[in-house]
């Protein structure tokens, strides 16, 4: 059985990442803030948390004193009328989109790592990770969902199961969508996240506890708000 | 004839707490036999399938510990198909049903449902301890119900088990009148925490020793937590990042230097490089250290804080830590017996790790015993000098991780380096073999593994007959696993007596065929032949010349389980 050695692209353009764990954050020139990426937090079950909205800064907690200006992304913005939102193809995990990065084939079950280890050192690579989608035939655990960004030509599918939370999922789709953009814009604007339920309906995410969202969620698309 | 009375023998049994011993001790005579059932206490079954719940209650009327373990070893890495099997509930439901004064529960791969989990709460008064490893099945509502029901649990720990977190109330299940927390370990789930809720449970727990905290509890309430209990011996810390400037920071510091008891550390999932300065007062105290999560945690930071380490016993870290940080570990490190090195990067070609390190550690630490090591390079020599520098290993496990890698220098095989091993290591009990490999390294394994208990192969060797060296020279082999390797019939069908020795084999991507199989079930009535196939051909394919994807068995003394999915197929 052959090895076929996974050939990891690293784009020259690609952001040191967005590390929760190094709090010496990269300062990059070429980045400007975006304020307010509108997702709601994640502390469902706690009657002291507010399922509203909250700001990005706000949905990190302990960050914010050592990140004031988080590098996070700005936008060229090119307008790009590529798939309509009422599109009603579901997802499939053999569904392949236009992807950057080339197609992984590993050995399933190799090497020996417990699949919980690898799906936990998997979820703490924010921005270190070529691509965000996990390698593995799963056997069937995985959930393949296709993500859009408003302005961005390209989509990525990322398995959703590999996460969490809704920040955990953020933290992930900025790192990943980060790499595609260029960065001269010098206003901010606000972004939200939105999926596509069983019923085509397209929601705002984080309204749902994370376990059902998981298992209704047909595909994300990132919206920019304008106002 | 016994030449004593029965209260006699059973109290001079109660002095032989190792189940080996006392499984000899049942079979000397029948009386012997009968009075060691009677006061039996701890049960361990390390295969659900081999036996029912209804034998063991028959048996073991005095039952209070309960071990059992479900699934085969590969299930870790994704190569058993979910809902094969591993189901925890027959057995609760049985041991509900009879006068049992169960315990402690301890499950390791298996399944477990919310409904078994309530009844487990609600069925047996004295219920102390609950222990779930790597299983699956079951929700925050089954935590809730063990909380609220158990009256005097001291045990709840959660080991990488996939949880589906509903929400963070089941901490607040546990009653006001429950003070009795030895143990609690919930680093493995991965929603929200009712903090409030913990910080009571933990102010109103005096006698609590271990706590393992998941990333959802923040580091200024570590900090609180350790205020109320510091006579913790065992802690396994939440999100460790902050502000090292700030306040609560400050605060941290002077919580953990009041932990002078603590002697493992743990957790790090979410780790600043900058707070582990925080740690350094108790570091000379620890005895196991694992840092086997803290991706952010390399260079510097992290050898200081080895450095400070000096009566370490057991350490697990990432590779990142390099041959460098090995280094640092050998010569800081002197009472080291188990060491853990795990991959960081799994799909960059970051040789952190190489022959080097493991040779420093080997010649560091002599007391080394217990290895596992994840590399991409190694070289015969080393494994040659890591024998003679270690002859004390009881498990050993090397993994490199590109598969059929030959030695980096010489290119060869790695026969001669595992032959050194095994030819020095005399108590080996457990063995992972990787690399180029051929049939040369089990005759090795046949030759010199006495005591080996345990062993994986994969990738390896050349024909049947490396099977069968293993088969024929291990006279204690009890788990066999292999995948990906060139055995066949002749090798499986060759002492199917052997398969009664031992408690499973598994086989996958093999040479063996649904032929070869058919004919060992038919031989071996007392043993398990579950195909596991999940292609929908299975049904439709009965040309006995097919190789067999997946194969396991097992010895049972129940016949063939009747819980079996439509994809495995029981011959």
């Amino acid at each position: 059985m052959e090895l076929q050695l996974d050939l990891a692209l690293s784009t020259p353009n690609m952001i040191k990442g967005f590390d929760l764990n190094n709090l010496g954050f990269d300062q990059q020139k070429e980045m400007g803030g975006l304020e307010d990426w509108n997702h709601a937090g994640g502390c469902f079950g706690d009657k002291d948390c507010l399922k509203n909205k909250r700001g990005f800064e706000q949905a990190f907690g302990n960050f914010t004193e050592e990140c004031k200006a988080i590098p996070l992304l700005l936008w060229s913005g090119h307008p790009n009328e590529e798939e309509d939102h009422k599109d009603q193809k579901k997802r499939t995990s053999s569904t392949i989109d236009d992807m950057n990065d080339a197609e992984e084939d590993q050995v399933v079950g190799w090497p020996p790592i417990k699949s919980w280890r690898k799906k936990t050192i998997h979820q703490h690579q924010v921005g270190r990770i070529e691509n965000n989608r996990t390698v593995e035939k799963d056997n069937g655990r995985s959930i393949y969902v296709k993500v859009k960004m408003e302005g961005v030509p390209i989509a990525r599918k990322i398995d959703i199961r590999l996460f969490h939370s809704y920040q955990a999922l953020t933290n992930s789709l900025i790192s990943m969508f980060a790499k595609h953009q260029k960065c001269n814009e010098d206003d901010y604007t606000r972004y939200t996240l939105t999926y596509q339920d069983k019923e085509g309906d397209w929601l705002i995410a984080g309204d749902i506890p994370w376990q059902t969202f998981i298992r209704s969620v047909q595909r994300l698309e990132i919206v920019r708000n304008s106002g | 004839m016994n030449y004593f009375l029965d209260e006699v023998l059973e109290h001079v049994f109660d002095f032989i707490t190792s189940n080996r011993d006392r499984n000899s001790v049942s079979l000397v005579c029948k009386s012997w036999y009968k009075i060691e059932r009677y006061s039996r206490q701890r049960v361990f079954i390390g295969n659900c399938y081999s036996i029912s719940p209804e034998r063991l209650i028959n048996r073991f009327p005095g039952l209070k510990s309960l071990t059992l373990k479900g699934k085969p070893h590969f299930a870790d890495f994704n190569l058993v198909p979910d809902d094969w099997g591993g189901f925890v509930c027959p057995w609760i439901e049985a041991l509900a049903k009879s006068r049992i004064g169960l315990e402690e529960l301890r499950l390791k791969r298996m399944v477990v449902s919310d409904e078994s989990l309530g009844l487990l709460s609600k069925s047996f008064v004295n219920f102390k301890s609950l222990v779930l490893v790597s299983c699956e099945g079951f929700t925050t509502d089954g935590l809730a119900s063990i909380a609220a029901n158990c009256r005097f649990l001291r045990e709840l720990d959660l080991q990488e088990n996939e949880v589906d977190d509903h929400r963070g109330h089941w901490l607040s299940c546990f009653p006001e009148s429950c003070t009795s927390l030895v143990s609690l370990n919930f680093a493995c789930l991965k929603g929200e925490i009712n903090l409030g809720a913990l910080e009571r449970l933990v102010a109103r727990s005096p006698n609590l020793k271990s706590l393992k905290l998941n990333p959802a509890v923040p580091l200024d309430i570590l900090q609180k937590l350790l205020m109320r209990a510091p006579q913790l011996v065992d802690l396994g810390t939440g999100s460790y990042v902050h502000d090292p400037s700030s306040e609560v920071y400050n605060k941290l510091k002077s919580a953990i230097q009041r932990c002078k008891s603590i002697r493992s550390l743990s957790g790090f999932l979410e780790v600043a490089p900058r707070c582990m300065s925080a740690i350094y007062p108790i570091c000379g105290n620890l005895t196991f250290l694992n840092l086997s999560y803290a991706q952010g945690l390399h260079g510097n930071k992290l050898t200081k804080l080895i450095q400070h380490c000096r009566k370490l016993q057991r350490l697990w870290i990432l590779d990142c830590i390099g041959d460098k940080g090995l280094g640092v570990v050998a010569s800081s490190c002197k009472e080291l017996q188990e060491l853990r090195v795990f991959p960081s990067d799994l799909f960059g070609a970051n040789y952190a790790v190489t022959e080097e390190g493991l040779v420093l550690i080997s010649a560091g630490c002599p007391k080394l015993n217990s290895l596992l090591y994840f590399c991409r390079q190694m070289t015969n020599a080393a494994l040659i000098t890591v024998a003679k520098n270690c002859p004390n290993f009881i498990r050993f496990r090397l993994c490199i991780i590109e598969p059929k890698k030959p030695d980096s220098v010489t290119n060869q095989p790695f026969d001669e380096g595992f032959g050194a091993i095994v030819q020095s290591c005399k108590g080996l009990k457990r063995l992972s073999l990787s690399g180029l490999l051929t049939d040369q390294v089990f005759l090795y394994i046949g030759m010199y593994a006495e005591q080996l208990e345990m062993l994986s192969i994969a990738f390896a060797g050349d024909s049947d007959k490396g099977m069968l060296y293993v088969l024929n020279g291990c006279k204690k082999l009890r788990k066999l696993e292999i995948r990906d390797s060139p055995f066949g019939n002749a090798a499986l069908l060759e002492d199917v007596g052997k398969y009664e020795t031992m408690r499973s084999l598994w086989m996958s991507s093999c040479k063996v065929t649904l032929g070869g199989c058919k004919t060992l079930a038919e031989k071996m009535p007392s043993l398990s032949v579950e195909i596991i196939d999940e292609s929908e051909q299975m049904e439709f394919s009965l040309d006995d010349r097919q190789k067999v994807d997946k194969m396991y068995l097992y010895r049972t003394l129940v016949g063939h389980r009747k819980d079996a999915p439509a994809f495995v197929w029981i011959l």
